[in-house]
C-alpha cells in the first residue's frame, strides 16, 4: 500500500487506525504469520465488528494494538497503531499504560479468566476506578455500585461483595462490562462478548452494550465470529482470513453486495440455512496453515474465482473505485 | 401413539442426578435434569431437540442411546424396549444406534490412525478384519467425502472439518439406523460447517437415516430437522413440526428463545423483547411451572401446578396454562 492510500484510510473523524500491522509467533515448528499487513480504522462513535474464522488473526490483532502479545513467542515486527496523534506501538510503557484502560479498554471472550478469583467483584471494578480516576474509599465504592447499577446487576448493593464465582456466565460478563466502563474508555474492544452464553443471555448482553453505547456514546471494536451478532450490532465491518483483511464495507453491503469471494461464501451458508429445500453453498477445503500460506491470495485454493494471477501475485488491499469507504483485496472483487 | 413408522417412541423419560453431601455421601438433593419426557421420531426423518445449556437435552440424548440408566420411563427402538435386555441385547443396539459428538478430536485415541479409529467398531463387534477391514474402511471415508488415503493419517494432522467427518464414518460403520448428533456442527467455523450440514443431509437421505439432532444453534436445527422440540429446565415445554414452530409458537419461552436468535440481515434489525433473568436451577425444582419466574403471561395457577404436555393443534404440543399465541413470523 503506498503511503497516499493510507493517508485515504483515514478520515477526518477516526479515532483510531491501525496500518500495515505484522505479528509473528515464532514456535518450534517454524513461524506462524497470525497478522500479515493489517490495516484498519475506527470512526468515533461507531461499532466495527471485526469478522473472521477461529485463527484468522482477530484476537491477536486487537491484542497487538495493546501490546498484549506475550513475546516469545509472539513479535510484533512492524507497524503503527494511532491513537490519539500518537503510536501506541512505539510509546513508553508508562505512557501506554494510562492509555490501557482510560483510552482504550479490552473485555476478553471467557470472564472467568479475567477476573480476580480471591477477590469480590465489588473491590475488583474499585481498583479499575482508583487507578484510572484518582479517587479513594467511600467514593470509588459509591462508583463501582453505580457501574453495577448501569450493566443492570440486581442488587447491586449485596452483588459488591459476591467473588466471582457466586456469579453466572452472564453475570460475570456484566462484570466485565462495568469494569471496562468504569474507566470511561474512548474506545471499547469487546473479543467475543457473548461467545459463551446462551443464547438468552447473549441477547440480554447485546441489548446492554446497545444502550450503554447510546447512553455514553463509546466507540467499540467488536470482533467476532457469529454473523448474526455483525448484523444487529455492527456499523461497519472489517472481514479478516488467513491473518489479512479482505474486505471493509458498511453492514448493509457486507450482507447483500459482498465484493470479496470469502465474504460471499460465509454470508450465503449462514443466509441458505432459512430454505430446507436449497442444498448449501460449500466454501470447499479448510483455512491454511499460516506456518506455511499459499503463495498468491491466501484464499485462491479456496476460491471459485480464481485464475493464474491469483496464485502467484497476493493482491493489494485497495479502495473499490467509485464506492464510499469500501476496501478490497481481491483481483477480481464482486462489485 | 404407537405407529409402524414410529422408530423411536420416547415415553415419560425421567433423570435425577443425585447431588452428594454429607458425612456418608448420602444424596441430599436431587438435579431433575430431565422430567417426563415422552416423544417419537419417525423413520427417516429428524427431530431436533433445543434449549439453553443444562437443559437436559444431552442427558435425553444418552439416555435415549442407553448410555445412561434412567430414573423411570421408556424408551422403544423399533417397538423394543432398550432398557430390557431381553426385548433387545445391547451389542445389537449399539449397531442400530450412534452417536456424533460435539468434539470428535476428544472421542479419538490419539496414538491410534484414522484406519483404527475407523474400523474399531467393525473389530468389536467381529464384522470384518484384515483386508475387508481396509476396504471398508476405505469406503466409509469416501462416503463421507474424505479421500481414502487419509487413514493412515493421524487424528493431529487433520483439520477440524476432518476430523468430524472422521467422526461421522465411525459411528455409519455398523451402519445405524439411527444417530443421535450431539452438537455435531457448533464446534466448526462457518467456512466448514456447510460441508458436514450437507454431508449429513446426504447420509440421511442415502441410508434412510433417523436423526435427533441436538443442539443450542437454532438456525442449524431448522435446516435439518422435520420437527423440533424446545427444553427449558428438564422440561419439554413445546414441540411441533419446524415449519410450524417458526409460524406459531404457543409456548411464552419458545418465543423467547428463537426472538432471541440474532437475525443475519442488517435491514431486519427491530426492537425485541428481552427475556429478563437466568435460567434457575434444576436442582430441587419447586413445583409449578419451571418458566414461571421468567414468564409475562404467568397466572396463579402457574406458581403451583405443573403444566402437561398437550396437543394445542394438530401435531402441535405445548405445556403452557396461558392462552399464549404469537405468530410473528420469525425468520
Amino acid at each position: 500500500m503506498s503511503p497516499s492510500q493510507v493517508e485515504a484510510v483515514q478520515q477526518r473523524d477516526t479515532v483510531l487506525s491501525v496500518k500495515n500491522l505484522v505479528t509473528h509467533f515464532f514456535i518450534r515448528e517454524g513461524e506462524v504469520h497470525a497478522v500479515d499487513g493489517v490495516n484498519l480504522h475506527v470512526e468515533k462513535g461507531e461499532t466495527l465488528a471485526i469478522v473472521g474464522e477461529s485463527g484468522c488473526g482477530k484476537s491477536v490483532t486487537a491484542l497487538s494494538m495493546l501490546r498484549l502479545i506475550a513475546s516469545p513467542p509472539g513479535k510484533v515486527l512492524s507497524g503503527n497503531v494511532i491513537f490519539q496523534g500518537q503510536d501506541l506501538l512505539h510509546m513508553k510503557q508508562s505512557q501506554l499504560r494510562k492509555i490501557r484502560g482510560k483510552g482504550i479498554a479490552l473485555i476478553l471472550q471467557e470472564p472467568m479468566s479475567s477476573l480476580n478469583p480471591s477477590w469480590t467483584i465489588g473491590r475488583q471494578i474499585m481498583e479499575a476506578i482508583e487507578l484510572n480516576q484518582g479517587i479513594k474509599g467511600k467514593e470509588a465504592k459509591e462508583k463501582a455500585i453505580e457501574m453495577l447499577k448501569l450493566v443492570r446487576i440486581p442488587a447491586a448493593e449485596s452483588r459488591f461483595n459476591n467473588y466471582p464465582h457466586e456469579l453466572s456466565g452472564g453475570m460475570k460478563q456484566r462484570v466485565m462490562i462495568a469494569m471496562a466502563l468504569a474507566c470511561r474508555p474512548q474506545i471499547l474492544i469487546a473479543d467475543e462478548p457473548t461467545a459463551s452464553l446462551d443464547v438468552t443471555i447473549q441477547a440480554q448482553i447485546m441489548e446492554l452494550m446497545k444502550q450503554l453505547k447510546r447512553e455514553i456514546g463509546t466507540t467499540v471494536i467488536l470482533i467476532t465470529h457469529d454473523l448474526g451478532v455483525v448484523a444487529e450490532m455492527a456499523d461497519r465491518v472489517t472481514i479478516m482470513y488467513a491473518g489479512q483483511v479482505v474486505e471493509t464495507a458498511d453492514v448493509f453491503s457486507i450482507f447483500h453486495n459482498p465484493a470479496h469471494p470469502y465474504t460471499r461464501g460465509i454470508v450465503r451458508t449462514i443466509m441458505d440455512l432459512k430454505d430446507k429445500n436449497h442444498r448449501l453453498e460449500v466454501i470447499p477445503g479448510d483455512p491454511p496453515n499460516l506456518l506455511n500460506p499459499p503463495p498468491g491470495c491466501r484464499f485462491n485454493p479456496r476460491c471459485a474465482f480464481a485464475k493464474e494471477i491469483c496464485r502467484e501475485k497476493d493482491p493489494d488491499y485497495k479502495r473499490v473505485k467509485g464506492s464510499d469507504g469500501r476496501w478490497v483485496r481481491c483481483h477480481f472483487p464482486l462489485i | 401413539m404407537t405407529n409402524a413408522e414410529d422408530i423411536i417412541i420416547v415415553k415419560n423419560l425421567i433423570k435425577h442426578f443425585p447431588v452428594r453431601g454429607g458425612l456418608m455421601g448420602k444424596p441430599t438433593s436431587w438435579v431433575h435434569a430431565v422430567d417426563d419426557v415422552s416423544f417419537t421420531i419417525k423413520k427417516g426423518q429428524t427431530l431436533g431437540l433445543v434449549g439453553e445449556s443444562g437443559c437436559g437435552k444431552t442427558t435425553v440424548g444418552r439416555l435415549v442411546l442407553n448410555l445412561i440408566k434412567p430414573t423411570g420411563g421408556e424408551v422403544y427402538f423399533e417397538n423394543k424396549n432398550i432398557y430390557d435386555k431381553k426385548q433387545c441385547s445391547e451389542k445389537e443396539f449399539r449397531k442400530c444406534a450412534q452417536i456424533i459428538f460435539q468434539d470428535a478430536f476428544s472421542s479419538f485415541d490419539i496414538r491410534k490412525n484414522v484406519e483404527s479409529i475407523v474400523g474399531e467398531p467393525l473389530v468389536v463387534h467381529g464384522l470384518a478384519g484384515g483386508k475387508e477391514l481396509k476396504e471398508r474402511v476405505a469406503e466409509l471415508l469416501r462416503t463421507v467425502g474424505l479421500k481414502p488415503e487419509i487413514a493412515r493419517e493421524y487424528p493431529h494432522t487433520l483439520s477440524s472439518g476432518q476430523k468430524q467427518c472422521v467422526g461421522i464414518a465411525r459411528s455409519l460403520a455398523l451402519k445405524p439406523k439411527f444417530i443421535v448428533g450431539d452438537e455435531p456442527i457448533s464446534a466448526l467455523d462457518v467456512s466448514v460447517r456447510a460441508q458436514v450440514l450437507n454431508l449429513m443431509r446426504d447420509l440421511q437421505e442415502k441410508f434412510n437415516l433417523t436423526y435427533l439432532f441436538i443442539s443450542h444453534d437454532i438456525r442449524v436445527v431448522q435446516y435439518l430437522s422435520n420437527y423440533i422440540a424446545v427444553m427449558y429446565v428438564g422440561k419439554m415445554v413445546e414441540m411441533a413440526p419446524t415449519e410450524e414452530i417458526f409460524a406459531h409458537r404457543l409456548h411464552p419461552y419458545t418465543e423467547a428463545l428463537l426472538t432471541a436468535v440474532p437475525i443475519e440481515d442488517p435491514r431486519l434489525r427491530r426492537p425485541r423483547e428481552i427475556l429478563q433473568g437466568e435460567v434457575p436451577s434444576p436442582v430441587d425444582p419447586p413445583p409449578g411451572c419451571r418458566f414461571y419466574p421468567r414468564c409475562h403471561y404467568a397466572m396463579k395457577r402457574c406458581k403451583e401446578e405443573d403444566p402437561q404436555l398437550v396437543e394445542k393443534a394438530p401435531g402441535h404440543f405445548a405445556a403452557c396454562f396461558a392462552d399464549f399465541h404469537s405468530s410473528e413470523r420469525i425468520i
